[in-house]
């Protein structure tokens, strides 16, 4: 099936850093390695002198796509103005060609999880998110793509598999796919199912960026940690989205426990080949 | 499906233990108290009780690891001692809004403030110098949220951008460069005992500069009656 026209324009950027503090000398000295970088939008917010500085020296270097954490778009409760105009600040002082958000909800009752939790996948949590998606979009015309989470629970009843619900909202909201590899890793060994027939009931066609890193084991579950390098059941699901997809990015998220700057570039390297040498836009094309 | 009833009920039972004790002990009821209906204790009744109690820990687990991250000196010298502190404070306030790690930390420090004697006098030292930065750029709001079940309270802090000139007198125990040279070594030392003198510290934040200026001023307290 063929992607909605709007991703198609999209440009390929090919693979990119999470980018961390901690690791911007090196990013910065391996600029030639690094097609993009991924910003988290909340670090940004209300941003001092020196942010600012800091972001507009990277935009310099590198194409820069915002990743939002807080916009709760699963939350009934929608999202504040205030917030929202906040978000949009920081989405539009980078001038990406695509941001990114999650398919979950952080709040609910004036109280914030602090992280990313599942929802019941039901015909009604679709339209809590496609509305709120609307009104997102209201404010920002930046092309928007949702993130699939990783989840230790889930709701009894569920009208829809994980995969159906996925595929109603970016259709019914007419949004792009991230596809974060991981986590389809980490809920396929969860919750016993198999991952590659999790991905043949996705519309691929609206995968613009994919996701990946490591994490590790404890109690017998896969934690998505973002602090160890990719597993090679990741870089499988990597091929096999790539051969489907034609993924404009993919991005290495580690967070936490830096290994040397040589072992990203190694992961980089590696999705490099994965997705098949598929070429950056020229480097002239790369600011804009 | 009352949906936003559903969502009020799980982000409670995610953050507080009192709400999850509630909920083992009678779930009916603590359906009733917040309006969820049939649909939705069936969705969650789905959920089983330890999975809510993995994922309430690797809540805590990450705030806790954040906190660590943005007080790295004082995580290094208190050890498990900040681990522990940290989830005595986290169990009863919790961060809310975009800059939730910020609000977190402040939290947090101020906590081990008013409870002094719940860390070593040099842990209490570098924590106050290391979280000054954030306590010079932000503004920390504060409300108090009742849980529907057990009555419990939580206090849920916001961290916001404070803007213009501002400054802070803090009182330590030791020389704070010293301090921070000390702490920052593998494993963490005490400073040498000449540089154990109480000192004074004026910092000052001057946007746009990056980091607050600093000055200490080393003291010597006279007790009373003395010359």
């Amino acid at each position: 099936m063929s992607p909605p026209a709007w991703i198609g324009d999209l440009p390929t950027l090919g693979p990119g850093l999470g980018y961390r503090r901690a690791l911007r000398r090196d990013i910065l000295a391996n600029a030639d390695a690094v097609g993009f970088l991924e910003i988290t939008i909340e670090h940004f917010i209300q941003p001092s002198f020196e942010q600012r500085r800091e972001l507009a020296a990277l935009r310099r270097r590198f194409p820069i796509v915002p990743h939002g954490l807080s916009l709760s778009l699963g939350s009934v409760e929608p999202a504040d103005d205030v917030l929202l105009d906040a978000i949009g600040a920081v989405v539009e002082l980078v001038r990406p060609p695509w941001w990114s958000e999650h398919v979950a909800m952080t709040r609910a009752g004036r109280l914030d999880i602090g992280h990313l939790a599942p929802l019941p996948f039901t015909r009604q949590a679709v339209d809590v998110l496609c509305e709120n998606i609307r009104r997102v979009k209201q404010r920002l015309s930046v092309p928007l793509i949702l993130e699939n989470i990783t989840y230790t629970h889930r709701f009894a009843g569920a009208e829809q598999s994980e995969a159906e619900f996925l595929r109603a909202v970016v259709e019914q909201a007419d949004c792009g796919l991230l596809l974060d590899l991981m986590n389809v890793h980490a809920n396929a060994r969860n919750h016993g199912y198999d991952p590659v027939t999790f991905l043949d009931q996705l519309p691929l066609e609206r995968v613009v960026e994919v996701h990946v890193v490591g994490g590790h084991e404890a109690g017998g579950r896969v934690i998505d940690s973002h602090s160890s390098p990719t597993p090679a059941a990741v870089w499988d699901l990597v091929r096999y989205v790539a051969r489907r997809a034609p993924i404009r990015g993919l991005i290495v998220e580690w967070d936490a426990d830096f290994p040397p700057f040589d072992s990203i570039l190694a992961e980089l390297a590696t999705a490099r080949r994965h997705l098949g040498g598929a070429s950056c836009d020229s480097p002239s094309s790369r600011t804009s | 499906m009352r949906l936003a009833e559903l969502q009020n009920l799980v982000v409670a039972l995610y953050l507080s233990s009192d709400e999850r004790a509630a909920w083992a002990r009678d779930p009916d009821a603590v359906a009733c108290a917040y309006g969820v209906d049939a649909d939705g204790m069936a969705a969650l009744g789905g959920v089983p009780l330890a999975d809510l109690e993995f994922y309430a820990r690797s809540l805590l687990a990450k705030r806790r690891k954040e906190a660590a991250a943005l007080l790295p000196l004082a995580a290094a010298a208190a050890g498990d001692a900040f681990g522990r502190r940290f989830h005595r404070y986290a169990a009863t306030c919790v961060p809310a809004g975009p800059k939730l790690h910020v609000a977190d930390l402040l939290a947090f420090a101020r906590s081990v403030a008013h409870d002094p004697a719940s860390m070593a006098s040099q842990t209490l030292d570098v924590l106050r110098y290391e979280v000054m930065p954030w306590e010079l750029n932000f503004q920390l709001e504060e409300e108090t949220v009742m849980l529907r079940a057990s009555g419990a309270r939580l206090r849920v802090v916001r961290a916001r951008r404070a803007g213009g000139v501002r400054w802070r007198i803090v009182r330590f125990g030791s020389r704070v460069p010293a301090l921070v040279r000390a702490l920052s070594m593998r494993p963490p030392r005490r400073p040498p005992a000449h540089e154990r003198i109480a000192s004074v510290g004026v910092f000052l934040n001057l946007p746009p500069l990056a980091r607050p200026i600093e000055w200490y001023v080393p003291y010597w307290l006279r007790r009373r009656g003395q010359p």
